[in-house]
Order: C-alpha cells, then sequence, then structure tokens
C-alpha cells in the first residue's frame, strides 16, 4: 500500500502543527519520522490516521485522496496505529482487546456469535505470543504497566492484518528487553506491510527504518537513507543545538 | 404596528421573566462554566428566596427587604453546601455529580414545603408594587417593571464584577482555562466553589424578587431549574452574556410566544435546547 | 453465563410463585410499579453502564410506549404480546429517530439532551390533548388478555404474575445480548473509544444500537405500567421518572441488568413502603437515597468489572 501526502498544512488556531509537508511511503517501506519535540510528528499520523484533517494539502491512499474519510473507515481499508500514550479498553482482559481490534477486518463474519468469537480469541492469542505477552492474555488490561499495554496494542494493531502500521513512539517507556523483542517483531512483519514510525530513540530508528523523514517545526528539514540523513549538515546543527533525541 | 402595539404588555412582560431567568441561570451557567457540573439543585435555590419572601413580607418595604437579605443569605448558604459536598466527587464525573445534586434538591425541596407547607404560598408585595401604571397608553404592572430595573442592575453589576475585579478575572480565567489557573497559583476548586456561592445568592435573590412571577411551592423548584438549564445551552455553557440573550429570548418565549403561538410555545423551549447542543456538538474538536 | 441465566430463572420462579403465596393481594398491587420501571432502568444499564452514555431522558421512550400501549388499548386490541411488541417497537423508533442527536453526545452535554428530549416528549404528553387526553391523561383502559381471546387479567396475583414473566423474559434477553461479545464492544467503545475507531469500529453505530435497544425496554416498561395502573398521565413520565430508573441503575451497580432491576425495587418501596409510614416525605427518603447512593456505593458508579463470555 502506497502512502502520499501532498502539499499537507494542518493549523490549530495561530500555531500551524504541520507546514506543506510530502511525505511519500511506497509498499513495504520501514519510513521513521524524526524531529525534535513539537515538530508536528504526532500530528502528522493523525493526519494518516484521520482523527486530524489537513487545513490544506491531501492525503492520498493507493493514490485515491481520503479527503475527510472518518478514522475507523480508514482504519477499515488497512490502516492501524498505536497511540503515544498505549490505548486500551480498561476493563477488558488483553485478549479481548486483541480480538476486538481483529474483528473488523477479519475474514469471517458474525463474530457477535460466540463460537466465530472464540475463533477470533484464538488468532488474537497468537498475535499476543508473537509479542511476548501471552501470559497476560487473561488480565484486564488496566491492570497492566505502561510496557504491557503497548505490547498489547502493538498486538491489537497487528491483529487487525494492517496494510500501513502507525507506530507513535513504540519504544517508549520499554524495557530493553521488550524493546528488543518489538524490533524482532516489527522486524518479522509480511514485506509487504508499510510502516510509519513516530520515534526519538534513534537506535531504534536505526534498526528498522529504510528511509527516514526530519521534521522540524512542521516542515520537512531532510529525508533519504538513515546515512544521508545522518550526513546533512541542517539535521546535525538541529540536533546538536537541541540536544534532542 | 398594530402587532407591537397589541403585544407590547406581553412583550414587556417578557423581557421582565428573561431577566429575572438570567439572574437566578447565572449562577448555574458559571458553575457549569467553571466546575463543569451539571447543578439540579439550582432551582431548590430559588425556591429558597421564594420561601423566605413567603415568610418574611407582609406588605411592608421592611418585610421585603428583610426577606431580600434573609433569602440572598439562606440561598448562599445552599450554595456553600452544593460546594462542599460535591468537591469530594469531583474525578468521579458527571454522572454522580448529577446524581447527587439531585438527591439534595428533593431533600431541599421536601425540607422547605414540609417547613413552609405544601401548596403555592401567597406573597405579600408592598401595595406600591401591585398596581398598574399608564405608559404610552397602556397598563403596565408596576412589579414587572421594577422587576426589569432591579434585574438590569444586577445584570450591570455582575458584569462589572467580572470584567473590572481581579475575582471576575479569576472566574473567566477558570471558565477558559484552569489548568493556566493554577499555574496563577489560585486553585481553581476554589474559584468553582466562589462561583456556587455567588451563584446560589443571585439565585436566592431572584427567587424573593421573582415570588410575584414564580412563586413558592412545590413545582417552582422544577421549573427555574428547566428553563435555567434551557436558557445556559441557549447561551453557550459558562458564557454569561449569551445566557442574557437567551433569558431574554426565553422570557419572550414564556410570554409573547404563548400569546402569538400557545400550540407552539411550549414545545420551542426545549427544541431549541436540543437543537443548540447538536449543532454545538458539531462544532470542530469535538469530533463525534 | 450459564450460571447467570439459571440464577435468573430461579428468581422467576421465586418471584412467580414464592412471593404471591406470602404476601397479600394489596401487597403486590405495590410491587407492581417497580415491574413497570424495572425495564426503563435496565435499559439505563445498558445504555449508561456498559456503553458509557449517560441519560436523564429514558422517561421519552418509557412514555412513547406507555401511551401507544394506552392508544391501541382503548381502540380494542388487549391481547398482551401484541400490546408489548407495539410498545417495544414505539420505544425503539423514538430512539432511532432522536439517536443520531443523542449518540454524538458524552458526559454532561449527553446528559442535557436526553434531559431536553425527555421534556419535550413530556410536554407533548401534557399539551397534545387531543391524543394523549392532555394532563388529565387517558384512563378507562381495558385490561390486557394473555392471549388472543383469552379472558382478561383482572385479579392482583395474575396481573403479578404477567408482569414478573414479562419482566423476566426481557432482562434474560438483555442478559443474552450483553453477555455475547457485543456487550464486550459496547464495553470497548465505553472503555476507550478512539482505540476502538482505530480499529475500525463504527463506534456511533455501536452507541445507535444500545440506545435503540434501551429504548425498546423503555417502551416495554411503559407498556407494563399501563397494564398495570390502566391509567396513564403525563405525571407518570416526566423528568421525576427519568431520574428515578437513572438512580434504580446506579443504585444497582449500573452496569448489571439484574442489580438495575433490584435497585428499581428498592426504589419503589423507599418512595411508596417507607413513605406511607411517615406521609407526604417521599421525596426525602429519596433523596436520602441518591446521596447515599453516590457515597456509599462509589463501585457502583464508576468501576464495573466485567465477566468474560
Amino acid at each position: 500500500m502506497s502512502l502520499t501526502l501532498s502539499e499537507v498544512t494542518c493549523r490549530y488556531g495561530q500555531l500551524t502543527a504541520v507546514d506543506r509537508v510530502d511525505l511519500m511511503v511506497r509498499d513495504g517501506e520501514r519510513h521513521a519520522v524524526i524531529g525534535p519535540n513539537g515538530a508536528g510528528k504526532s500530528t502528522l499520523l493523525a493526519l494518516i490516521a484521520g482523527t486530524v484533517r489537513p487545513s490544506t494539502g491531501r492525503v492520498l491512499l493507493d493514490g485515491r485522496n481520503l479527503g475527510a474519510t472518518g478514522p475507523a473507515r480508514r482504519a477499515r481499508a488497512g490502516i492501524a496505529r498505536t497511540f503515544q500514550q498505549p490505548a486500551v479498553a480498561a476493563s477488558l482482559t488483553a485478549l479481548d482487546n486483541v480480538a476486538l481490534a481483529a474483528w473488523p477486518r477479519a475474514d469471517l463474519r458474525g463474530f457477535w456469535r460466540p463460537s466465530r468469537y472464540r475463533a477470533l480469541r484464538a488468532g488474537a492469542l497468537d498475535w499476543l505470543d508473537r509479542v511476548g505477552a501471552a501470559d497476560l492474555a487473561d488480565r484486564p488490561a488496566g491492570q497492566l504497566s505502561h510496557g504491557q499495554r503497548r505490547l498489547v496494542e502493538l498486538a491489537a494493531a497487528l491483529a487487525g492484518r494492517p496494510r500501513l502500521l502507525l507506530l507513535d513512539e513504540p519504544a517508549a517507556g520499554l524495557t530493553d528487553t521488550e524493546s528488543a523483542r518489538l524490533i524482532a517483531v516489527l522486524a518479522g512483519l509480511p514485506a509487504e506491510v508499510a510502516v510509519v514510525l513516530v520515534e526519538h530513540d534513534l537506535a531504534f530508528v536505526g534498526a528498522l527504518a529504510g528511509r527516514i523523514t526530519v521534521l522540524h517545526e512542521g516542515r520537512v528539514l531532510a529525508h533519504g537513507t538513515p546515512a544521508a540523513v545522518g550526513a546533512d549538515p541542517q539535521v546535525r546543527s538541529v540536533y546538536l543545538g537541541s540536544r534532542e533525541l | 404596528m398594530g402587532l407591537i402595539d397589541a403585544n407590547l404588555v406581553p412583550a414587556v412582560d417578557g423581557v421582565a421573566f428573561g431577566l429575572l431567568l438570567f439572574v437566578a441561570a447565572a449562577g448555574l451557567t458559571l458553575a457549569f462554566g467553571t466546575g463543569d457540573v451539571l447543578n439540579l439543585a439550582h432551582g431548590t435555590l430559588y425556591t429558597v428566596g421564594g420561601y423566605s419572601a413567603a415568610a418574611l413580607c407582609d406588605g411592608t418595604w421592611r418585610g421585603l427587604l428583610l426577606a431580600l437579605v434573609a433569602g440572598t443569605a439562606a440561598a448562599a448558604v445552599g450554595g456553600a453546601l452544593l460546594a462542599a459536598l460535591t468537591a469530594p466527587l469531583r474525578r468521579r464525573g458527571h454522572l454522580a455529580q448529577a446524581l447527587l445534586t439531585f438527591g439534595l434538591a428533593l431533600i431541599g425541596g421536601d425540607l422547605l414545603s414540609s417547613a413552609a407547607g405544601g401548596g403555592d404560598l401567597p406573597v405579600a408585595f408592598p401595595a406600591a408594587l401591585n398596581g398598574s401604571v399608564l405608559l404610552a397608553g397602556h397598563r403596565f404592572p408596576v412589579h414587572r417593571l421594577a422587576l426589569i430595573a432591579v434585574a438590569a442592575a444586577l445584570a450591570g453589576a455582575g458584569q462589572l464584577v467580572l470584567t473590572r475585579t481581579r475575582a471576575g478575572a479569576l472566574v473567566r480565567a477558570t471558565v477558559d482555562d484552569p489548568q493556566m489557573v493554577s499555574c496563577l497559583g489560585t486553585d481553581p476548586r476554589r474559584v468553582h466553589a466562589g462561583v456556587l456561592v455567588a451563584g446560589g445568592a443571585l439565585a436566592g435573590l431572584a427567587g424573593v424578587l421573582g415570588a410575584p412571577v414564580i412563586g413558592p411551592g412545590p413545582g417552582s423548584a422544577d421549573t427555574v431549574l428547566l428553563l435555567s438549564l434551557v436558557v445556559v445551552v441557549l447561551g453557550g455553557l459558562g458564557s454569561v452574556g449569551g445566557a442574557l440573550v437567551a433569558a431574554v429570548a426565553v422570557g419572550e418565549v414564556q410570554t409573547l410566544g404563548v400569546v402569538l403561538a400557545p400550540g407552539l410555545a411550549p414545545y420551542l423551549l426545549f427544541a431549541a435546547m436540543a437543537g443548540a447542543l447538536v449543532l454545538r456538538s458539531r462544532t470542530p474538536g469535538r469530533r463525534a | 453465563m450459564r450460571a447467570q441465566l439459571l440464577t435468573g430463572l430461579a428468581l422467576t420462579a421465586l418471584a412467580l410463585f414464592a412471593v404471591p403465596a406470602v404476601l397479600a393481594d394489596g401487597t403486590l398491587a405495590m410491587l407492581a410499579p417497580a415491574a413497570a420501571l424495572g425495564l426503563p432502568a435496565v435499559g439505563v444499564s445498558v445504555l449508561t453502564g456498559r456503553a458509557g452514555l449517560p441519560t436523564l431522558g429514558q422517561g421519552a421512550p418509557f412514555a412513547v410506549g406507555a401511551y401507544a400501549t394506552a392508544l391501541l388499548a382503548r381502540a380494542g386490541l388487549t391481547t398482551g404480546p401484541a400490546q408489548l411488541v407495539a410498545a417495544a417497537l414505539a420505544g425503539a423508533l423514538f430512539a432511532l429517530a432522536t439517536g443520531p442527536v443523542v449518540v454524538r453526545a458524552r458526559g454532561a452535554t449527553a446528559l442535557m439532551i436526553t434531559l431536553a428530549l425527555g421534556e419535550l416528549v413530556a410536554t407533548a404528553a401534557g399539551r397534545w390533548t387531543s391524543v394523549t387526553g392532555g394532563t388529565d391523561g387517558l384512563a378507562g383502559i381495558p385490561p390486557v388478555q394473555l392471549w388472543w381471546g383469552g379472558s382478561p387479567l383482572t385479579d392482583d396475583t395474575a396481573l403479578y404474575r404477567y408482569l414478573v414473566v414479562v419482566t423476566a423474559l426481557a432482562l434474560g434477553v438483555t442478559v443474552l445480548v450483553l453477555g455475547s461479545p457485543l456487550g464486550l464492544l459496547l464495553a470497548g467503545s465505553r472503555d476507550h473509544e478512539e482505540r476502538m475507531r482505530a480499529a475500525g469500529h463504527r463506534v456511533g453505530g455501536h452507541l445507535l444500537a444500545a440506545y435503540i435497544g434501551a429504548g425498546a425496554l423503555a417502551g416495554l416498561g411503559g407498556a407494563l405500567l399501563v397494564t398495570e395502573q390502566s391509567y396513564v398521565s403525563p405525571a407518570d413520565v416526566g423528568f421525576g421518572t427519568s431520574s428515578l430508573v437513572l438512580l434504580a441503575a446506579v443504585l444497582g451497580g449500573i452496569g448489571s441488568p439484574l442489580g438495575a432491576l433490584a435497585g428499581t425495587v428498592l426504589v419503589v418501596v423507599v418512595r411508596d413502603q417507607l413513605a406511607a409510614h411517615w406521609p407526604g416525605h417521599g421525596p426525602l427518603l429519596l433523596g436520602a437515597l441518591f446521596v447515599a447512593a453516590v457515597y456509599l456505593l462509589p463501585d457502583g458508579i464508576t468501576s464495573i468489572r466485567l465477566r468474560r463470555p
């Protein structure tokens, strides 16, 4: 699935959070968006996911303008996401969280029937196992730690078998073990799944991303391969100047 | 011209009714704005004033003055009580607060009516207020004209307090952004409690002043609460200026509307309220 | 799940046979209002407890169901099942018509929109005299028949059993639906709406379904009200009713349909029975119940633990 942002601008009142950004993510590309705090990274993800609409410019999925399509329809079209604050339904078990997330894009229908739903849960358990959280399956998500919720949320996003996966700081708040596990899981995704990753942790980005876009004050400062971006003098000055990351 | 002339008396009546509602509802809209609390006991605070009027007004100016002071003070105490009781429920959300205030309204209403006796009570205002005067060829009841004058003065004074004093500035800031207020070193909860007390006092004052319009009785708390809610919603939650316009509009619907379109007027208020809520819930930033 | 249904069946049997054996006919008649208000309260537990949408306007579909039943009965349709289907449909249609407005709102705004709708309907009940009889209400409603051609239910015990059976059936269906994965969908939407949207769920549609279900339950309750008192007036359906059923649902530990029913019995007993010993102070007792519910049953209001299906 290919994603194109063309001249996308997003303003909140006086503040321009995202300013005439062009972005191109090809089928199967692992693309990282980095930049200092307030660079507009999370807004960019929200624009792709459909929770925020661009003031001007277009977001295209496989060449089709998404326009005012809401987040739920975009999700059914194959865009999955995680949130900066891991989002889970607190009163439901981790397993039910994953199963509910798999529901809208699953091949079978009729999950309101308990027997069908059990099949959905079997698949969900598999996803929890892949992210290394199978032992949490029966715990209410509200009782999990921050890092555990992140894993459950990631399993939920993957269980929808997305074609485009949006990750908002997936490594934040994870232990080193959890983080390594996460890299392994993401590296093991089917090759055709595109990933847009917003992250502060440069090591994490380096391990996954084939291309990087650097945002600064809402604008694209640089984009290209990790090596090319790392060598860019402008990028170096922004990062060394702010000591961010 | 003939239409205006024929309906001048109910129209003026409507302004009086509207201004009365504004004084009664101002506290409710600020309580909503500063604390996001749906205060279902607000109508009861109004009736505190009404029952004070019934008990203390004996047809003399001194009695009326006494009732004004006592009614305002008693309703202010009621507001303080509400502030104290809802404070622990802050984190528990709208439902808990709404239920609590509704329960307090039931208790307060019961205590008031059992102390004063059931049924609608007569209130004896000074004779000078009960007459009417001839103005531009129409007879206007003196009480309504006096009500317009007093309520307009109260609205003006309230506006001055809100815009020119530090307390008023704090209230306005809390409506806009409670977090900013706490950064300035004032606890928004104290502002909210202050608003509940002042709003209660205003409601009690309105209860005394408006006793000839909506008098003390078993149904008046609900009437005032529902009309105030309509005013608050139509005026924009937390907006005092909006509440003034909405209150006068509601007053006109209740008087002029009943004369011009008796079949439609009763529905108009709640339809307008629902409509306003729907329109506002579609504004950007609140995606459904 | 199965245990819940068995408990429900046992309770139903108890209510059907043990209670009439112990209580006199007159006392049974006093329990009857709990049947009418119970189903709207169950609806609130679904809508507010499970789906997370607070409401102060369930008096509206209750009124629609009650007046529909009263009008049908006066027109000669006195068969119970037909009345119940008509009342549930009327309540559901009302919810379908007003739902798009309600399900957009959350929190205090939702409370106020539903309150406004409730007041609109109560106003219509009081003013639309040609249909509703105005403030006098509709009286002289013929008794209900169990089935086509059956004899009218006039004795208190038979009437009571009819109310119990209808309530138990409606409650059973509600528990089944909530226990199915659909109940999980509603809980997920309540817990984290954005998460559910991001997964591709039509959250607005789920809320609308819950609102329609609650409307149908309230409509059924309206039918039972008319059956039980052979009379309906605007006093039965206003703001007071809406807040009572909300209180009942909260007392029962909101989100639990059976609890909502128990809460209704408690509310009705306090309002009608205790108040009979202390005349004129029904509102005081109810108010104390509201305050106690908020302070003493915080778990009933905020935290709901769900069973897995």
